[in-house]
């Protein structure tokens, strides 16, 4: 399998869809949170044969109104789900759960799992009575794709690392894994050098082991993970699909007062505040000509009179096709050209930023403070 | 604990631009109460922008896709609560229990308009010093117990009724497979609608029987000490279960007939001094004290016993003879 770029879909599915269906990106990661049951269902014979459909049992007792029109979600299936009393239904939910994904037509049937905060020494037990029995019970020979959310500390540290290889290669069923992490922070971009380099390190071992991986939720450190195979990695709208948090689930970004309009800019390998992005174009035209790239979206939104809101579409679906292009430059060269492709940018990044700094001062996120901790752990992975 | 606070009110504002905070109220739980309104007048240019797109976009398969903002100032005054730093299952419990008391009682207790988690301050989007989960609930016009309980003073019929009301209101939580359990029955907590009924309010202190308290997610178990059962003082988790509620329902009843708290009868008491009252002050008999009815008298002896098997067996057991002391009884 090529290195693949899927959406995690989110709030909005429809600009995911869009996007797809005009050829940009080899795949859907469906969610409940944001999908009701009757939308899924909607949904093509073509689009749901390209789609993984997550169950998200990683807060099994959210009350999200959508998880709830799936009766097979835990919360919905347990008459209000509690750890004690689940093993009653374990069983009753992997038949409803993999029924709905077989006749659905998706493209594998994807046994959920728990989102467990804590390194529990009985962690990977926990896992097993909770889903995975149950699942790999009522599944048969088909294969499986085995989620899996992880803090990021489980990724960095190197006896966890090993127990979670040991552990998502016991099934005979699982030849994919679906995996997020958990890397708490207070910036946008992963600015971590040390969970990078791990994690790259965690992800060719995977590669390694002959498994499929799909790494979900990535913002644009997923096009480092290119370096060290080909697994499939994710773009997705709203912030949401881009982190892993469990506060998703519990969260309703319908319902909030939505962010600030930014605009990915390729050649910063970052996304900007709109308003700064216009700083940039009028006051430094030059690096403007170097970091943006246009597309018909882009330019839709930056000749608007007023700077869209959050909830159009234009933004996203630009940042859909920059990713598309990174990919697509990615795909062909091998793993070193990957690699010196990678730091390459990198180091063009921060020349732009070096060149923007005495004219136009950038919002703290989209800075480059993601651009060192990158390009380290690519040197060292 | 969150307080009512310079601050607190400022990230409200940040969150909710068109809230309008009118006073704080009594706390609930442990959570920070204001009387508000919303003021459509005050939402951002950018937010009515953002949501008349979302108005012509609305997904009729979405139960989540309504308006932000947008037309909440129809609420009238509403009630906000507000949590900080509540762990996610602590907040989907409380959604839990609003759910499934809106659809079985919705007429016993405030309607919920709105609730979400916030992470983030929206202006700046750098992380809130402490998440907040705020909830907006229909404020219900009407009185509280605590306000106007000397109405009910010696009253049989009347405070039978009232008792009546609140269990009736609490009996889905009672026969719930989960067996929730209110826990903190008092005067301030039951409003009477002008038309008499009675609405249970301060849910966000209901748990299962035997579910771990709230203690460990950052909160202190909540009761209130001269209407709480003796066994909620103690750890005793597998313990507290609807009876816990028959008690303060008893000791409520008690209260406004006599016009005294069973265990908080000198003003000179402290909090230790009303655990040890409730475990072991027998209090005298509304017969003897108050001129109650033998019926009610024993009614009540029997909700206050201090060991749970000595109640009301069960939440019918409980409503019925409730019933019975309004004349309602079918035998």
């Amino acid at each position: 399998m090529p290195l693949g770029l899927l959406h995690q879909v989110g709030h909005n599915a429809n600009w995911n869809i869009e996007s797809l269906q005009t050829g940009c990106g080899n795949g859907l990661i469906l969610s409940p949170l944001h999908q009701a049951l009757p939308t899924v269902e909607k949904l093509s014979p073509e689009l749901r044969a390209a789609s993984l459909f997550d169950p998200q049992f990683y807060l099994p007792n959210s009350r999200k109104r959508k998880l709830l029109s799936y009766p097979f979600f835990p919360e919905q299936a347990a008459g209000g789900f509690a750890t004690g009393t689940f093993d009653e239904h374990s069983l009753s939910v992997a038949r409803a759960c993999v029924d709905f994904q077989v006749e659905q037509g998706f493209r594998k049937v994807v046994v959920p799992t728990r989102y467990l905060k804590e390194m529990y020494p009985e962690y990977f037990q926990m896992q097993e009575e909770f889903s995975v029995n149950s699942f790999l019970t009522v599944a048969g020979p088909r294969p499986l794709c085995l989620s899996l959310a992880v803090k990021a500390s489980m990724i960095e540290h190197a006896s966890w690392r090993e127990m979670l290889l040991n552990w998502v290669t016991a099934f005979h069923q699982v030849d994919e894994l679906y995996l997020m992490y958990d890397h708490e922070r207070d910036t946008k971009q992963v600015q971590d050098a040390n969970f990078l380099r791990e994690a790259l390190r965690f992800f060719r071992q995977v590669l390694g082991t002959g498994l499929k991986l799909t790494i979900g939720y990535t913002n644009t450190e997923g096009l480092l993970f290119s370096a060290i195979g080909d697994p499939n990695i994710t773009m997705g709208a709203f912030e949401n699909t881009r982190i892993f948090s469990e506060d998703k689930f519990v969260e309703s970004e319908g319902a909030v007062r939505g962010p600030k309009a930014r605009i990915y800019l390729p050649g910063l390998l970052n996304w900007v505040q709109f308003q700064d992005a216009l700083q940039i174009r009028r006051l430094a035209p030059e690096v403007w000509q170097q970091v943006h790239m246009p597309t018909e979206w882009a330019e839709q939104a930056l000749s608007q009179p007023v700077e869209p809101t959050f909830n159009q579409p234009a933004l996203y679906k630009h940042y859909f096709l920059c990713m598309k292009a990174h990919v697509d430059e990615l795909r062909v060269m091998s793993l070193a050209g990957r690699l010196d492709m990678l730091k390459r940018r990198i180091a063009h990044a921060q020349r732009m930023y070096a060149a923007l700094e005495p004219r136009v001062q950038v919002e703290r996120h989209g800075r480059g403070g993601h651009l060192a901790p990158w390009a380290e752990a690519l040197e060292t992975f | 604990m969150p307080t009512d606070s310079d601050r607190l009110r400022e990230e409200l504002r940040v969150c909710l631009p068109s809230l309008v905070l009118e006073r704080a109220l009594a706390p609930s739980g442990q959570r920070v109460v204001y009387l508000a309104h919303f003021d459509d007048s005050l939402i951002p240019d950018e937010v009515r922008r953002a949501e008349a797109l979302k108005v012509q976009e609305l997904d009729i398969d979405d139960p989540d896709d309504h308006p932000f903002l947008l037309g909440w100032e129809a609420w009238g005054q509403v009630v906000v609560k507000v949590v900080s730093d509540a762990n996610n299952d602590t907040i989907m419990r409380l959604e839990a229990e609003v759910d499934l008391l809106a659809a079985l009682r919705p007429a016993n207790f405030p309607k919920l308009h709105y609730a979400n988690l916030f992470r983030n301050n929206p202006e700046t989007e750098e992380p809130l010093d402490k998440r907040l989960y705020i909830s907006i609930e229909e404020f219900i016009p009407g009185d509280s117990l605590e306000q106007i309980w000397l109405q009910y003073t010696g009253d049989e019929q009347r405070i039978a009724r009232m008792a009546l009301g609140i269990a009736n209101a609490l009996m889905p939580l009672w026969v719930h497979p989960q067996r929730y359990v209110h826990r903190d029955i008092k005067p301030p907590n039951i409003l009477i609608r002008p038309n008499g009924d009675v609405v249970v309010i301060d849910l966000g202190v209901v748990r299962e029987t035997g579910a771990k308290g709230l203690t460990e997610t950052g909160f202190v178990a909540p009761h209130t000490p001269g209407f709480a059962a003796p066994e909620q003082y103690k750890e005793e988790r597998a313990l507290i279960c609807f009876k816990a509620d028959f008690f303060a329902i008893g000791v409520v009843m008690y209260q406004l007939m006599s016009g005294k708290n069973p265990f908080w009868y000198d003003p000179n008491m402290d909090r230790f001094d009303v655990y040890v009252a409730t475990a072991k002050h027998n209090p005298p008999p509304l017969s003897a004290c108050a001129g109650a009815s033998q019926a009610f008298s024993d009614f009540v002896e029997r909700a206050m016993r201090k060991v749970q098997a000595e109640r009301h067996r069960t939440p019918d057991i409980f409503v019925s003879e409730l019933e019975a002391l309004c004349g309602l009884s079918k035998n």
